[in-house]
């Protein structure tokens, strides 16, 4: 078994896992006065954590009742940050995400949301990180470790769905403390985020035999599009990513209107084209892309539940999500599908992961880690 | 003779007082008791028990307010792991305890004309039990 699908399948278990101890340091971190202060949030982060940021828009709204505006780190830290409503102490929260810690871009972010006066908050997994050091509060999102083959560095699935969780109960955290949430009600959210673990078994059970077999099929596409609304539009570039680190193929995510207005104009006619959704408020919008994708040629993947009928029957596949997933839980299941897609793809093709960083990409030359900072907010 | 009884309850949400005398004198007449002790315990701590009238709605309504007045549902109680109304129910429990002990006489509870037992709930909703326990005078 390839390492990204070994990850991947241990998905269920690491919700099991992971939930109490979130949970509990979230409980821990998040304190009334900070809950009851917040006013409104930023959550920032690039590449998955930005995707992972952009996919908890949804449940800081819904669970906490707060505003929140999902940003890349590069927008916040350079656009954003010095125009942060000054509404007093505490009542601006922006919660920075990165696995690693190191990020330049989200480091700087955090620092200068601190010099505008925000409260800040790392999400990361580890300890003592610039980005740890850099924020008021730290909840750590370490997940148990699962060593790479030697030589190996795989797409990571795991950490992603470990900063997912850690912003999913942040959400009801403050959503409680609140009152937005009484009692039961966060009790129910609760025990329905550690119930996606049984969720996410269904959707591996559902999808990998599928997921397999387009991946054998489709082995003359050279350019894979993903679709996702709301918070699975974060869905969608997230599984467009892992495809660019698994296999290398071009790979875009884009929102479902915006595949209407944009993508719909390519030139190449068969590209495979996964359309994802819970089958929420974005699902007639899909099936009616969907139906344009399939209408110019497009290979067409539904990524739904089968009730979604709209959708499923104008695609040429279905990768099933199981049924009554509610949406603002939906991203940390639905980017199975594609997860499992982009391992196979790079298998079938026998690419390995990140090109074994050949072609001239030499450690840190992306900058990822080594980028300028800026000291100081500019206007 | 049934010694001990289990009442459920699902509590609404936030706070309320809720009249259980109804389930109460029940159990006591299920047990077949006629002369003895009850005790009215709630195994909660932002839950408690307090005898007091039911007849007015507005005196609930009275004991809620007062209550809230000496436990404000502040930001900065020491206890964080849940909610500040969690923090806070603690407290009034403290205030209100949580168990009684009543007098069986003929079968039945030896209350009062107005007197109720109400079941304070201080941070619904919640599932919720009210044991029972019946012991007879020595023969």
């Amino acid at each position: 078994m390839n390492s990204m699908l070994a990850q991947i399948r241990s998905l269920p278990a690491l919700i099991r896992e992971l939930v109490p101890v979130l949970d509990d340091t979230v409980r821990k971190t998040l304190d009334h006065k900070l809950c009851l202060s917040v006013k409104r949030l930023h959550v920032i982060g690039c590449g998955d954590s930005h995707h992972a940021a952009l996919g908890s828009e949804l449940a800081f709204e819904a669970l906490a009742g707060r505003p929140t505006e999902p940003m890349s780190a590069l927008q916040f830290a350079r656009y954003a940050v010095g125009y942060l409503p000054p509404t007093g102490p505490g009542t601006n929260l922006v919660i920075g995400v990165s696995v690693s810690g190191e990020v330049a871009r989200t480091t700087e972010a955090l620092r200068l949301a601190r010099q505008a006066g925000a409260s800040t908050l790392a999400l990361t997994a580890t300890p003592g990180s610039r980005l740890a050091r850099a924020a008021e509060l730290v909840v750590l999102s370490a997940t148990p470790p699962f060593p790479d083959p030697p030589g190996v560095d795989t797409p990571r699935v795991r950490s992603y769905l470990a900063s997912q969780l850690g912003l999913l109960l942040m959400a009801v955290r403050i959503g409680e403390v609140r009152g937005h949430l009484d009692w039961g009600a966060a009790t129910a959210v609760r025990r329905d985020i550690l119930a996606l673990a049984d969720v996410a078994q269904r959707t591996l059970d559902g999808c990998d035999r599928g997921a397999h077999a387009l991946a054998e099929e489709w082995r003359d596409a050279a350019e894979f599009v993903f679709v996702g609304g709301g918070p699975n539009y974060a869905t969608a570039l997230f599984c467009a990513a892992k495809v660019l680190e698994a296999s290398g193929d071009g790979a875009v995510g884009q929102e479902t209107e915006e595949w209407a207005h944009l993508q719909f104009f390519a030139r190449a006619t068969a590209t495979p084209t996964f359309f994802i959704t819970a089958g929420g408020r974005d699902l007639s919008r899909a099936a009616e892309a969907a139906a344009a994708a399939r209408a110019i040629g497009r290979r067409v993947v539904a990524v739904a539940p089968g009730s979604a009928s709209t959708l499923r029957d104008v695609a040429a596949r279905l990768l099933p999500l199981p049924e009554g997933v509610p949406e603002v839980f939906s991203p940390l299941v639905a980017a199975i599908p594609g997860e499992l897609f982009a391992a196979y793809r790079a298998e079938v093709l026998g690419e390995p992961f990140f090109r074994q960083a050949g072609g001239g990409r030499a450690p840190g030359i992306n900058r990822v880690r080594s980028s300028e900072m800026w000291d100081a907010i500019q206007r | 003779m049934k010694r001990l009884t289990t009442v459920e309850l699902e509590t609404p949400p936030g706070e309320s007082l809720l009249n259980i005398t109804g389930q109460v004198q029940a159990a006591v007449k299920a047990s077949g008791l006629t002369d003895g002790i009850c005790i009215v315990f709630v195994p909660h701590t932002t839950a408690g028990l307090i005898i007091n009238s039911g007849s007015d709605p507005a005196t609930a309504a009275d004991i809620g307010s007062e209550l809230r007045r000496l436990v404000p549902t502040r930001v900065d109680f020491q206890h964080t792991y849940d909610t500040p109304a969690d923090a806070a129910g603690h407290i009034k429990v403290a205030l209100t305890g949580t168990s009684l002990s009543l007098i069986v006489s003929g079968g039945a509870l030896a209350l009062g004309r107005s007197q109720s037992l109400m079941l304070a709930e201080f941070d619904g909703p919640r599932q919720r039990k009210v044991l029972v326990r019946v012991v007879a005078d020595p023969a």
